[in-house]
């Protein structure tokens, strides 16, 4: 240094000096003790509500850390019979749900015009008034819809007196994770074969061998925490030995990695297999039970060769599962979401089921149960979810201008329904929305309207899961913390509104709030024999009730399932049909729900677009995954941007090569592809359910989602997916 | 290379050796004073919203785990609630300025806005439960608080401080009270 | 797997020594292990764009490995975190002593002391250490959610799992109010407590009769990378086999 120091620049240094003495102001730090503190707070010490979680329809029981009025952690609650201290991912990333930094924090209207994501607060009396005078003023209440998604029991009881004291139609019920996992198939199987709408329980716990027929029992499908926890114990649990996992399905999915074998059949010919194992099971009289012979005639209309030919599955693996199955103890035969996402779904669901009939498992140890009510049984207004025939019918009376106010509730049709079913155009077309969304998702963004309801740990109510434990439950729901916000509870807002519609109305809801009519709700299980805790008075019972986290039963009660004529007729061999010319699309799309994201209502919880997806280990974004055949053909390796088109639709993703998955399938992941609901989910990745053709099982009428055709074109572009395993270097993920 | 050796001299670069020595010394004061006195800073009693006098209130007889109730079972000592200061200040001493003012914000619904005195980093994980479990009382820390006015710091809390109790503990609990994952979490 | 070269060195005889065993045939891969990791111990979330380039902060992973070729293709899942090595490679190399092995057998990781060399993730054989390249954000309100029992980190701090050590210390605080020793079973790290399969358990090894204890026996088990001579802490149990 050749330059003199000048005097700024010692300044600077000598000032610089003082502050690393500690002459600079130190920050003193602040504490707010409370003003009036709660009853149970001691500064530190945590207190746990229990509550039901609401990321998906299972309603596991949870146990929620609140310290200081925060909630910090969500953990299964060990008391409550269906998931038995357990929670899956989706379930723990709740926290995320109720401190989202992009809730809707009042009441708002869009007054910049539907799309234009211009919201204004109103308040809620305001709010309530302009629902009340749209329902008043509705020429006929046929011209009220009410669209829910899987709602908690207590929201739908109200929302149907409410719905039927107006005159109006029932709730259209229906989101994609039920068409996913083939929740309305189940419901029909169920009344088709055991004259019951109760969704049959697979003892999974118990079972020696389980053929899991596409049920992706593990991941998204039913009860996935009920069915690990019972996997777990499958496997080494002792009891029984060690079962075994043969999983049917067009694609390696996780549960398929935690199988014994995965069989991969042509999409659609499942119902082949079942079909083909049955007849041997008849042909070659096996199983020790003999009570293949009372059944034959299911089989009379099927021929091994043929199942084999149609499903691709050789006679001789035909051969040995079914020697595999009739031999077992106890086996099980679980009917999957994928079946019903084909167009000859019935046919399969019955074909699945009906090998449960012919090693005589219904009812028995590592069988079939259906769910006892017990004391329940008054409270079982459960959901029956609408097929997507009947949703297209909603669907077509907006188009047609015969719906003058619909309601959107726990839903978010726009972005879970194929747009070939026409579903924005309808409701662009109804002269008001309404939605009770807690977030700006893609239907809120076309409402006019949004009553925000309380995001689930907010929020009071019960719900019966379905499907169900070992025994009868009644899962309660308690708020955790205060309502952050100026949010309002539906069932609060129903109740107010019946009261200012008043007649009828007013009649069929005549609790003051929602706690009032859950008290009056619960408290009618206070009689119980059956109840796991004992109360002598209501107050007594409510209290015990939010301890627990709602009402069960002390000991395991199920029912077992009788058969309905059904079984006496030969099972029917439905070829299925898929939509595109094979010549021009020749790969089947199998569109699938994301352990993550659900069916994409997780894509607002950053915890679970971190989440990498198990056999892909890719998170945040779409991706397509091709067999190594497939990509091999079109020139293009993990990262390259492949187009993928339908007949009525095409989206852009990279690749993945997935060695797990048939030659003719390309799966793509459900969840992103969002253009609303929040800073974690707008604007990432692509909808597959927009390359759906609207395709439907003629007899159940639920969407055949897995039933649309597709080609693929290179484009040339690489876009790198944020994986978690390092791809420079197979020496990780390539065993061999 | 070049540039230095041709260079000037060190000495040439200031205007002398004397001056330099100087300017050494006051900078050397002046981080001196510096030390001493955010150390003073550190063990005066901050400037609190409300003039709180525990000389008074211990010699009234409240004790410390009246308003302090965490100390005994939970991970913070806690400092009480505008309720429960007008538990009694609703009718005793209402006269007084600062009661008045307590009385207010308890009106309002307000919290108060206290300066923790005895606080430590957010990665230091103390509890005073194991701490009152070994018989150890409120003034071995705190010093004797019904001297002192508005509260202050007794002593420098730091690591150093802790570990010195720590390490005179029985042979047998040393280790566990020696180990950084004992308070560092 | 190659022959176990260590047994399980006894330390800390009269008190505990944490251990954790993984049954990978319960594992099913669905990554709740994952998202409480998150939630217990304030782990960031790394977004996107740095995520894709490796600097995810994962306490927990899920590996999943590919075997075979189709149609006889099949994917394993092996949880991985850390594994609490006794004769860790990421102690010694800290050059302010950040990391260490405490009498319990836990590796220690204190963040007031790191100072972000990343000596220790460097030598890790199975990384499982993870850096703070940036200052953690929790977009209000999300911070509302953060555990007080866990420090948050900042910037240029190494972390890694502690075997949920606050929970760890606060059944012990608890029981030892109460006089007794935490029982077996009575300390849940998070992923523990949320397994669905309860693939993993986590107990006290110098307990003979505890679950852990019990299970590293089976004839089932081993460690990973185990020939590098870590000791680790960790018992895996091999999957996909009866019992018989």
């Amino acid at each position: 240094m050749t330059q003199t120091l000048s005097r700024r620049e010692f300044l600077k240094i000598a000032a610089g000096a003082a502050g690393a003495t500690g002459l600079a102001p130190q920050g003193r730090r602040l504490v707010e003790p409370f003003a009036r503190p709660p009853e149970p707070s001691l500064g530190g010490e945590e207190a746990w509500f229990a509550s039901t979680c609401r990321q998906c329809a299972a309603g596991c029981g949870i146990l929620v850390r609140v310290l200081n009025g925060r909630a910090r952690k969500i953990e299964g609650n060990p008391l409550h019979p269906l998931n038995r201290g357990k929670l899956c991912a989706r379930g723990q990333a709740g926290l995320q749900v109720l401190y989202n930094p992009d809730r809707l924090r009042n009441a708002v209207r869009q007054t910049g015009g539907r799309g234009s994501r211009v919201f204004e607060p109103v308040g809620w009396d305001e709010a309530l008034g302009i629902l009340t005078e749209k329902i008043s003023s509705l020429s006929r209440p046929e011209r009220l819809l009410f669209f829910g998604g899987l709602m908690p029991d207590h929201v739908y009881r109200l929302a149907t007196r409410l719905l039927d004291s107006l005159g109006a139609p029932p709730p259209i019920i229906s989101d994609l994770h039920s068409a996913l996992e083939g929740r309305n198939a189940a419901q029909w199987l169920a009344q088709e074969f055991f004259g019951a709408r109760e969704l049959p329980l697979y003892d999974l716990e118990h079972s020696s061998v389980v053929l899991s027929f596409g049920a992706n029992l593990l991941e998204t499908w039913m009860s996935p925490v009920a069915q690990s926890v019972a996997y777990g114990e499958m496997r080494q649990g002792g009891a029984s030995g060690r079962g075994l996992l043969i999983q049917l399905e067009p694609r390696l999915s996780a549960t398929a990695a935690s199988a014994d074998e995965w069989i991969p059949v042509r999409p659609g010919s499942e119902g082949f297999v079942a079909l083909g194992i049955g007849r041997v099971i008849v042909e070659e009289r096996l199983g020790h039970v003999g009570s293949h012979r009372e059944h034959a005639v299911l089989y009379q209309d099927v021929e091994v060769g043929e199942m084999a030919a149609a499903s691709e599955v050789p006679v001789e693996t035909l051969r040995r599962l079914a020697r595999i199955f009739a031999d077992a103890d106890r086996a099980v035969a679980i009917p999957g979401g994928s079946l019903s996402g084909q167009t000859n779904g019935h046919a399969s669901m019955l074909a699945v089921q009906a090998l449960n009939v012919i090693a005589a498992q219904l009812g028995r140890v590592g069988g079939v149960y259906l769910s006892h009510p017990g004391s329940s049984a008054a409270l079982r207004e459960t959901p029956l979810v609408q097929s997507f025939a009947q949703v297209q019918g909603a669907i077509d009376h907006m188009r047609a201008g015969e719906v003058d106010l619909v309601i959107f509730h726990d839903t978010n049709p726009i972005f879970d329904l194929p747009p070939a079913s026409g579903i924005a155009e309808a409701v662009a077309r109804v002269p008001s929305v309404v939605s009770f969304s807690s977030f700006i998702d893609e239907i809120a963004a076309q409402s006019d309207l949004i009553l925000p309801d309380h995001t689930y740990l907010e929020s009071w109510g019960y719900q019966v899961p379905a499907p169900g434990a070992d025994r009868p439950v009644v899962s309660g729901q308690q708020p955790v913390v205060r309502p952050l916000y100026d949010t309002r509870s539906t069932g609060d807002v129903l109740m107010a509104l019946a009261q200012q519609l008043g007649g009828a109305a007013a009649e069929a809801l005549p609790w003051p709030d929602e706690m009032t009519y859950l008290q009056e709700v619960a408290t009618g299980l206070q009689g119980s024999s059956l109840s796991a805790y004992d109360a002598r008075t209501p107050a007594g019972f409510w209290a015990l009730w939010r301890q627990y986290g709602g009402w069960w039963s002390e000991h395991p009660i199920s029912l077992e399932p009788e058969t309905t004529k059904v079984v006496s007729s030969p099972l029917p061999v439905v070829q299925p049909s898929f939509d595109g010319d094979p010549s021009v699309y020749p790969y089947h799309l199998h569109p699938y729900a994301s352990i993550a994201l659900g069916d994409g209502r997780g894509a607002n919880q950053p915890w679970l677009q971190e989440t990498p997806d198990p056999m892909t280990t890719a998170r945040w974004s779409t991706w397509v995954e091709l067999s190594p055949q497939t990509a091999a053909s079109l020139g293009v390796q993990d990262g390259d941007v492949v187009r993928v088109i339908s007949s009525v639709g095409e989206i852009e993703a990279p690749v993945v090569v997935f060695p797990g998955l048939r030659p003719d399938v390309v799966a793509i992941p459900i969840g992103q592809g969002h253009t609303d609901y929040g800073r974690f989910a707008e604007g990432r990745g692509a909808n597959p359910v927009n390359l759906l053709a609207p395709a439907t099982d003629p007899v159940i009428g639920s969407l055949a989602w897995g039933a649309t055709r597709v080609r693929l074109e290179a484009t040339g572009r690489r876009r790198e997916l944020a994986r978690l395993e390092s791809l420079d270097g197979e020496g990780r993920e390539h065993l061999d | 290379m070049s540039d230095s050796a041709a260079g000037t001299p060190s000495g040439r670069s200031f205007p002398s050796t004397r001056l330099l020595i100087a300017f050494l010394l006051v900078v050397g004061l002046a981080v001196v004073a510096g030390m001493l006195w955010t150390r003073a800073q550190a063990l005066a009693a901050p400037e609190q919203p409300i003039e709180y006098s525990h000389e008074i209130h211990v010699a009234a007889g409240v004790q410390c785990l009246y308003c302090h109730s965490g100390a005994l079972r939970a991970s913070t000592a806690g400092i009480p609630s505008v309720e429960k200061c007008m538990g009694c200040h609703a009718v005793i001493a209402t006269d007084e300025p600062e009661v008045q003012q307590v009385a207010s914000y308890g009106a309002q619904g307000d919290e108060i806005p206290w300066i923790p005195v005895n606080v430590q980093p957010d990665f230091v994980f103390f509890s005073h439960p194991p701490h009152l479990a070994a018989s150890l009382n409120c003034e071995t820390c705190h010093g004797d608080v019904s001297q002192m006015g508005v509260a202050r710091p007794a002593l420098r809390m730091d690591m150093g401080w802790c570990l010195k109790c720590h390490l005179e503990q029985p042979e047998e609990k040393v280790a566990r009270l020696a180990d950084c994952v004992t308070c560092h979490k | 797997m190659a022959k176990d070269v260590n047994t399980l060195t006894e330390t800390n005889v009269g008190g505990p020594r944490w251990a954790m065993v993984v049954d990978l045939d319960r594992c099913t891969g669905c990554q709740a292990c994952l998202v409480a990791c998150h939630a217990e111990n304030n782990v960031p979330v790394a977004g996107e764009a740095q995520a894709a380039y490796g600097r995810w902060l994962h306490w927990i992973i899920v590996q999943r490995y590919w075997e075979g070729q189709y149609p006889n293709v099949k994917a394993r899942f092996t949880p991985l975190m850390c594994q609490q090595c006794t004769e860790a490679p990421c102690e010694p190399v800290c050059p302010v002593f950040a990391t260490y092995h405490n009498p319990e057998g836990l590796n220690a990781q204190i963040y007031n002391r790191c100072i972000g060399t990343r000596f220790c993730g460097n030598a890790c054989p199975y990384k499982a250490r993870t850096f703070n390249w940036f200052t953690p954000e929790f977009p209000e309100p999300l911070g509302e959610q953060l555990n007080p029992d866990v420090t948050v980190r900042s910037r240029g701090i190494m972390e890694k799992c502690t075997f949920c050590v606050q929970r760890i210390r606060r059944v012990e605080l608890a029981t030892s109010a109460e006089g007794r020793r935490p029982t077996d079973g009575e300390i849940l790290p998070a992923c523990v407590q949320t397994c669905p399969p309860s693939a993993l358990v986590f107990g006290d090894l110098n307990d003979p009769d505890s679950r852990v204890s019990q299970m590293a026996r089976s004839r089932r088990s081993f460690r990973v990378l185990a020939e590098l001579g870590t000791d680790p802490a960790v018992v895996y149990l091999k999957g996909g086999e009866t019992n018989v």
